[in-house]
Protein backbone atom coordinates (compact mmCIF):
# COMPACT_ATOMS: atom_id res chain seq x y z
CA UNK A 1 0.00 0.00 0.00
CA UNK A 2 2.78 2.44 1.07
CA UNK A 3 4.76 1.45 -1.96
CA UNK A 4 1.79 2.18 -4.22
CA UNK A 5 1.35 5.59 -2.56
CA UNK A 6 5.00 6.44 -3.02
CA UNK A 7 4.79 5.38 -6.66
CA UNK A 8 1.82 7.66 -7.18
CA UNK A 9 3.15 10.63 -5.24
CA UNK A 10 6.71 10.63 -6.56
CA UNK A 11 5.87 11.68 -10.16
CA UNK A 12 3.34 14.16 -8.81
CA UNK A 13 6.02 15.70 -6.60
CA UNK A 14 8.38 15.82 -9.55
CA UNK A 15 5.77 17.62 -11.60
CA UNK A 16 5.01 20.08 -8.84
CA UNK A 17 8.70 20.70 -8.27
CA UNK A 18 9.15 21.32 -12.00
CA UNK A 19 6.20 23.70 -12.02
CA UNK A 20 7.73 25.58 -9.07
CA UNK A 21 10.90 26.00 -11.13
CA UNK A 22 8.90 27.24 -14.11
CA UNK A 23 6.96 29.75 -11.99
CA UNK A 24 9.52 32.60 -12.25
CA UNK A 25 9.46 32.19 -16.03
CA UNK A 26 5.66 32.48 -15.97
CA UNK A 27 5.94 35.65 -13.89
CA UNK A 28 8.51 37.13 -16.24
CA UNK A 29 6.24 36.18 -19.15
CA UNK A 30 3.33 37.93 -17.47
CA UNK A 31 5.41 41.11 -17.23
CA UNK A 32 6.27 40.78 -20.92
CA UNK A 33 2.59 40.15 -21.73
CA UNK A 34 1.65 43.21 -19.63
CA UNK A 35 4.15 45.30 -21.57
CA UNK A 36 3.12 44.03 -25.01
CA UNK A 37 -0.64 44.16 -24.33
CA UNK A 38 -0.35 47.66 -22.93
CA UNK A 39 1.96 48.79 -25.73
CA UNK A 40 -0.40 47.49 -28.42
CA UNK A 41 -3.41 49.04 -26.77
CA UNK A 42 -1.77 52.39 -26.19
CA UNK A 43 -0.08 52.60 -29.59
CA UNK A 44 -3.31 53.55 -31.32
CA UNK A 45 -3.99 56.19 -28.73
CA UNK A 46 -0.71 58.06 -29.19
CA UNK A 47 -2.44 60.99 -30.97
CA UNK A 48 -4.83 61.34 -28.05
CA UNK A 49 -2.01 61.44 -25.52
CA UNK A 50 -0.07 63.84 -27.75
CA UNK A 51 -3.16 66.04 -27.94
CA UNK A 52 -3.44 66.02 -24.16
CA UNK A 53 0.22 67.00 -23.82
CA UNK A 54 -0.24 69.73 -26.42
CA UNK A 55 -3.07 71.20 -24.35
CA UNK A 56 -0.86 71.31 -21.28
CA UNK A 57 -1.70 68.05 -19.53
CA UNK A 58 1.33 67.13 -17.46
CA UNK A 59 3.31 63.96 -18.13
CA UNK A 60 2.27 62.80 -14.66
CA UNK A 61 -1.43 63.13 -15.41
CA UNK A 62 -1.08 61.38 -18.77
CA UNK A 63 0.85 58.60 -17.01
CA UNK A 64 -1.76 58.32 -14.25
CA UNK A 65 -4.65 58.14 -16.69
CA UNK A 66 -3.02 55.60 -19.00
CA UNK A 67 -1.70 53.50 -16.12
CA UNK A 68 -5.05 53.50 -14.28
CA UNK A 69 -6.80 52.37 -17.45
CA UNK A 70 -4.30 49.60 -18.12
CA UNK A 71 -4.37 48.48 -14.47
CA UNK A 72 -8.13 48.28 -14.62
CA UNK A 73 -7.96 46.09 -17.72
CA UNK A 74 -5.30 43.88 -16.10
CA UNK A 75 -7.22 43.49 -12.86
CA UNK A 76 -10.57 42.88 -14.58
CA UNK A 77 -8.94 40.27 -16.82
CA UNK A 78 -7.40 38.55 -13.80
CA UNK A 79 -10.68 38.63 -11.88
CA UNK A 80 -12.45 36.97 -14.81
CA UNK A 81 -9.70 34.33 -14.80
CA UNK A 82 -10.10 33.78 -11.04
CA UNK A 83 -13.89 33.54 -11.49
CA UNK A 84 -13.48 30.80 -14.07
CA UNK A 85 -10.97 29.02 -11.81
CA UNK A 86 -13.48 29.20 -8.95
CA UNK A 87 -16.19 27.72 -11.13
CA UNK A 88 -13.94 24.80 -12.02
CA UNK A 89 -11.99 24.23 -8.78
CA UNK A 90 -14.11 25.87 -6.07
CA UNK A 91 -12.24 27.57 -3.25
CA UNK A 92 -8.95 26.10 -4.50
CA UNK A 93 -8.22 29.50 -6.01
CA UNK A 94 -7.50 30.85 -2.51
CA UNK A 95 -4.34 28.72 -2.39
CA UNK A 96 -2.87 30.53 -5.34
CA UNK A 97 -3.73 34.05 -4.13
CA UNK A 98 -0.04 34.90 -3.66
CA UNK A 99 0.75 33.79 -7.20
CA UNK A 100 -2.15 35.85 -8.55
CA UNK A 101 -0.84 38.93 -6.76
CA UNK A 102 2.66 38.36 -8.15
CA UNK A 103 1.14 37.90 -11.62
CA UNK A 104 -0.74 41.22 -11.33
CA UNK A 105 2.39 42.96 -10.00
CA UNK A 106 4.44 41.64 -12.95
CA UNK A 107 1.72 42.63 -15.44
CA UNK A 108 1.61 46.13 -13.96
CA UNK A 109 5.40 46.38 -14.02
CA UNK A 110 5.28 45.62 -17.77
CA UNK A 111 2.43 48.10 -18.23
CA UNK A 112 4.41 50.77 -16.32
CA UNK A 113 7.32 50.52 -18.77
CA UNK A 114 4.91 50.83 -21.72
CA UNK A 115 3.13 53.83 -20.20
CA UNK A 116 6.40 55.60 -19.32
CA UNK A 117 7.39 55.10 -22.95
CA UNK A 118 4.21 56.76 -24.13
CA UNK A 119 4.72 59.84 -21.94
CA UNK A 120 8.04 60.47 -23.75
CA UNK A 121 6.34 61.07 -27.08
CA UNK A 122 7.37 63.84 -29.44
CA UNK A 123 4.07 65.69 -29.50
CA UNK A 124 4.57 67.75 -32.66
CA UNK A 125 5.85 64.74 -34.62
CA UNK A 126 2.75 62.75 -33.75
CA UNK A 127 0.36 65.62 -34.44
CA UNK A 128 2.05 66.10 -37.82
CA UNK A 129 2.10 62.41 -38.68
CA UNK A 130 -1.68 62.41 -38.26
CA UNK A 131 -2.00 64.75 -41.19
CA UNK B 1 -12.44 96.79 -29.35
CA UNK B 2 -9.51 97.70 -31.57
CA UNK B 3 -6.11 97.19 -30.02
CA UNK B 4 -4.15 100.37 -30.47
CA UNK B 5 -1.03 99.47 -28.62
CA UNK B 6 1.23 96.70 -29.76
CA UNK B 7 3.10 94.79 -27.19
CA UNK B 8 5.91 92.30 -27.36
CA UNK B 9 4.67 88.93 -26.15
CA UNK B 10 6.99 86.28 -27.55
CA UNK B 11 10.66 86.60 -28.35
CA UNK B 12 13.19 84.42 -30.09
CA UNK B 13 16.78 85.28 -29.23
CA UNK B 14 19.45 83.62 -31.35
CA UNK B 15 17.45 80.41 -31.11
CA UNK B 16 19.12 77.23 -32.28
CA UNK B 17 17.61 73.77 -32.44
CA UNK B 18 19.34 70.77 -33.94
CA UNK B 19 18.48 67.16 -34.55
CA UNK B 20 21.18 64.56 -34.40
CA UNK B 21 21.40 61.01 -35.54
CA UNK B 22 24.27 58.58 -36.03
CA UNK B 23 25.29 60.16 -39.30
CA UNK B 24 24.63 63.86 -39.12
CA UNK B 25 23.48 66.86 -37.16
CA UNK B 26 20.88 69.11 -38.76
CA UNK B 27 20.23 72.63 -37.54
CA UNK B 28 16.46 72.86 -38.06
CA UNK B 29 16.41 76.33 -36.49
CA UNK B 30 19.63 78.20 -36.92
CA UNK B 31 20.18 81.36 -34.91
CA UNK B 32 16.71 82.86 -35.25
CA UNK B 33 15.91 86.15 -33.52
CA UNK B 34 12.50 87.81 -33.72
CA UNK B 35 9.86 89.54 -31.59
CA UNK B 36 6.18 88.73 -31.90
CA UNK B 37 3.62 91.24 -30.74
CA UNK B 38 0.06 91.14 -29.46
CA UNK B 39 -2.64 92.11 -31.93
CA UNK B 40 -0.67 90.98 -34.97
CA UNK B 41 -1.27 88.23 -37.48
CA UNK B 42 1.94 86.52 -38.63
CA UNK B 43 2.45 84.02 -41.41
CA UNK B 44 5.53 81.80 -41.44
CA UNK B 45 6.10 80.34 -44.88
CA UNK B 46 8.76 78.04 -46.22
CA UNK B 47 9.40 74.80 -48.00
CA UNK B 48 8.95 71.43 -46.38
CA UNK B 49 11.92 70.77 -44.09
CA UNK B 50 12.81 74.44 -43.75
CA UNK B 51 12.26 74.33 -39.98
CA UNK B 52 8.77 75.88 -39.73
CA UNK B 53 7.24 73.16 -37.61
CA UNK B 54 10.30 72.94 -35.36
CA UNK B 55 10.03 76.67 -34.79
CA UNK B 56 6.34 76.27 -33.96
CA UNK B 57 7.22 73.47 -31.56
CA UNK B 58 9.66 75.77 -29.77
CA UNK B 59 7.14 78.63 -29.64
CA UNK B 60 4.54 76.24 -28.22
CA UNK B 61 6.87 75.09 -25.46
CA UNK B 62 6.75 71.53 -26.74
CA UNK B 63 10.51 71.62 -26.92
CA UNK B 64 13.30 73.95 -25.83
CA UNK B 65 16.13 75.37 -27.93
CA UNK B 66 19.61 73.90 -27.71
CA UNK B 67 21.06 77.39 -27.76
CA UNK B 68 19.56 80.84 -27.36
CA UNK B 69 16.06 81.26 -25.99
CA UNK B 70 12.35 81.51 -26.57
CA UNK B 71 10.78 83.91 -24.08
CA UNK B 72 7.16 84.57 -23.20
CA UNK B 73 6.63 87.99 -21.62
CA UNK B 74 10.35 88.11 -20.90
CA UNK B 75 10.58 84.67 -19.29
CA UNK B 76 12.48 81.89 -21.01
CA UNK B 77 10.56 78.71 -21.78
CA UNK B 78 13.56 76.81 -20.45
CA UNK B 79 12.91 78.19 -16.99
CA UNK B 80 9.15 78.01 -16.83
CA UNK B 81 6.62 75.25 -16.23
CA UNK B 82 5.95 74.52 -19.90
CA UNK B 83 2.85 72.41 -19.22
CA UNK B 84 1.34 75.42 -17.51
CA UNK B 85 2.50 77.66 -20.37
CA UNK B 86 0.57 75.46 -22.81
CA UNK B 87 -2.46 75.36 -20.53
CA UNK B 88 -2.68 79.10 -20.03
CA UNK B 89 -0.59 81.14 -22.43
CA UNK B 90 -0.38 79.44 -25.79
CA UNK B 91 -2.73 77.32 -27.90
CA UNK B 92 -1.92 75.29 -30.96
CA UNK B 93 -4.30 74.56 -33.83
CA UNK B 94 -3.35 71.76 -36.22
CA UNK B 95 -4.14 70.97 -39.82
CA UNK B 96 -5.85 67.75 -38.77
CA UNK B 97 -7.93 69.51 -36.08
CA UNK B 98 -6.91 66.97 -33.42
CA UNK B 99 -10.12 67.01 -31.43
CA UNK B 100 -10.76 64.16 -29.01
CA UNK B 101 -12.90 61.78 -31.09
CA UNK B 102 -14.82 60.33 -28.16
CA UNK B 103 -15.71 63.70 -26.64
CA UNK B 104 -18.55 65.88 -27.90
CA UNK B 105 -17.95 69.40 -29.21
CA UNK B 106 -18.70 71.00 -25.87
CA UNK B 107 -16.59 68.45 -23.97
CA UNK B 108 -13.66 69.12 -26.29
CA UNK B 109 -13.89 72.85 -25.58
CA UNK B 110 -14.40 72.23 -21.85
CA UNK B 111 -11.27 70.07 -21.65
CA UNK B 112 -8.67 72.90 -21.29
CA UNK B 113 -10.94 74.69 -18.85
CA UNK B 114 -11.30 71.67 -16.60
CA UNK B 115 -7.58 71.08 -16.93
CA UNK B 116 -7.14 74.51 -15.38
CA UNK B 117 -9.35 73.44 -12.49
CA UNK B 118 -12.61 75.11 -13.50
CA UNK B 119 -15.76 73.35 -12.27
CA UNK B 120 -18.12 71.72 -14.76
CA UNK B 121 -20.83 74.40 -14.65
CA UNK B 122 -18.43 77.30 -15.22
CA UNK B 123 -16.55 75.34 -17.86
CA UNK B 124 -19.84 74.64 -19.67
CA UNK B 125 -20.79 78.32 -19.64
CA UNK B 126 -17.40 79.48 -20.88
CA UNK B 127 -17.26 76.75 -23.54
CA UNK B 128 -20.69 77.69 -24.94
CA UNK B 129 -19.57 81.33 -25.29
CA UNK B 130 -16.43 80.30 -27.16
CA UNK B 131 -18.31 77.93 -29.45
CA UNK B 132 -20.82 80.68 -30.23
CA UNK B 133 -17.95 83.10 -30.85
CA UNK B 134 -16.74 80.97 -33.76
CA UNK B 135 -20.18 80.98 -35.33
CA UNK B 136 -21.58 77.67 -34.09
CA UNK B 137 -24.80 77.38 -32.14
CA UNK B 138 -26.14 74.99 -29.53
CA UNK B 139 -27.21 72.35 -32.02
CA UNK B 140 -23.50 71.48 -32.34
CA UNK B 141 -22.76 71.14 -28.63
CA UNK B 142 -23.48 67.45 -28.29
CA UNK B 143 -22.20 66.32 -31.64
CA UNK B 144 -19.04 64.26 -31.93
CA UNK B 145 -16.20 65.49 -34.17
CA UNK B 146 -16.92 62.74 -36.69
CA UNK B 147 -20.37 64.29 -37.23
CA UNK B 148 -18.85 67.64 -38.29
CA UNK B 149 -17.38 68.91 -41.54
CA UNK B 150 -13.70 69.88 -41.70
CA UNK B 151 -14.52 73.57 -41.40
CA UNK B 152 -16.73 72.95 -38.37
CA UNK B 153 -14.06 70.81 -36.70
CA UNK B 154 -11.50 73.56 -37.23
CA UNK B 155 -13.90 76.07 -35.67
CA UNK B 156 -14.21 73.81 -32.64
CA UNK B 157 -10.41 73.61 -32.48
CA UNK B 158 -10.30 77.43 -32.49
CA UNK B 159 -13.02 77.58 -29.81
CA UNK B 160 -10.91 75.20 -27.72
CA UNK B 161 -7.85 77.38 -28.25
CA UNK B 162 -9.81 80.45 -27.15
CA UNK B 163 -11.26 78.67 -24.13
CA UNK B 164 -7.86 78.23 -22.55
CA UNK B 165 -7.54 82.03 -22.32
CA UNK B 166 -4.19 81.94 -24.10
CA UNK B 167 -3.08 85.16 -25.78
CA UNK B 168 -0.97 83.37 -28.38
CA UNK B 169 -2.54 81.19 -31.03
CA UNK B 170 -0.20 79.06 -33.11
CA UNK B 171 -1.64 77.37 -36.15
CA UNK B 172 0.08 74.74 -38.23
CA UNK B 173 -1.45 74.71 -41.73
CA UNK B 174 -4.93 75.43 -40.30
CA UNK B 175 -6.56 75.47 -43.73
CA UNK B 176 -4.63 72.53 -45.16
CA UNK B 177 -7.59 70.15 -44.96
CA UNK B 178 -10.28 72.67 -45.86
CA UNK B 179 -11.85 73.86 -49.09
CA UNK B 180 -11.23 77.44 -50.21
CA UNK B 181 -14.43 78.84 -48.71
CA UNK B 182 -13.93 77.25 -45.28
CA UNK B 183 -10.25 78.15 -45.40
CA UNK B 184 -11.13 81.81 -45.92
CA UNK B 185 -13.61 81.70 -43.03
CA UNK B 186 -11.03 80.22 -40.68
CA UNK B 187 -8.43 82.80 -41.67
CA UNK B 188 -11.09 85.49 -41.21
CA UNK B 189 -11.71 84.28 -37.65
CA UNK B 190 -7.98 84.21 -36.87
CA UNK B 191 -7.50 87.70 -38.31
CA UNK B 192 -10.37 89.05 -36.26
CA UNK B 193 -8.89 87.49 -33.14
CA UNK B 194 -5.59 89.24 -33.81
CA UNK B 195 -6.88 92.64 -34.88
CA UNK B 196 -10.01 93.04 -32.75
CA UNK B 197 -9.25 90.95 -29.69
CA UNK B 198 -5.53 91.49 -29.42
CA UNK B 199 -4.34 87.90 -29.81
CA UNK B 200 -0.93 87.18 -31.25
CA UNK B 201 -1.70 84.77 -34.09
CA UNK B 202 1.14 82.91 -35.78
CA UNK B 203 0.24 80.70 -38.74
CA UNK B 204 2.63 78.29 -40.40
CA UNK B 205 1.51 77.74 -43.95
CA UNK B 206 2.26 76.89 -47.55
CA UNK B 207 -0.80 78.85 -48.63
CA UNK B 208 0.21 82.10 -50.29
CA UNK B 209 -3.36 83.39 -49.86
CA UNK B 210 -2.90 83.35 -46.09
CA UNK B 211 0.41 85.18 -46.28
CA UNK B 212 -1.33 87.91 -48.29
CA UNK B 213 -3.68 88.42 -45.33
CA UNK B 214 -0.91 88.54 -42.74
CA UNK B 215 0.50 91.66 -41.08
CA UNK B 216 3.97 90.16 -41.26
CA UNK B 217 5.25 87.40 -43.51
CA UNK B 218 8.30 85.51 -42.30
CA UNK B 219 10.06 82.99 -44.49
CA UNK B 220 12.00 80.04 -43.16
CA UNK B 221 14.94 78.97 -45.29
CA UNK B 222 17.35 76.32 -44.10
CA UNK B 223 16.50 77.05 -40.49
CA UNK B 224 16.88 80.79 -40.83
CA UNK B 225 14.10 83.34 -40.61
CA UNK B 226 13.84 85.93 -43.34
CA UNK B 227 11.44 88.84 -42.98
CA UNK B 228 9.20 89.62 -45.95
Amino acid sequence: MDNQLVQTITPLRKNISMLEKVKPIIFILSAVIGFIACMLFIRNRKPEFANMRSLGTSKGLVFTEAFFEQSLFGVIGTLIGIGIYFLIHGTGALFIAKDILIFIACYLAGATVAVINITRINVMKIMKSNE
Amino acid sequence: MKMETEQRILELDNTVYEYSNKYQTVKAVNGVSYEFQKGRFYAIVGKSGSGKTTLLSLLAGLDVPKEGSVSYMGKSTKEMDRDRYRREDVSVIYQDFNLFPLLTVIENVMYPLQLKGMNEKQAWQTATKKINAVGMDEKFYKRFPSMLSGGEQQRVAIARALASGAQIILADEPTGNLDTENGKNIIGILKTLAHDEGYCVIVVTHDLGISADADEVLSMRDGKLVIG
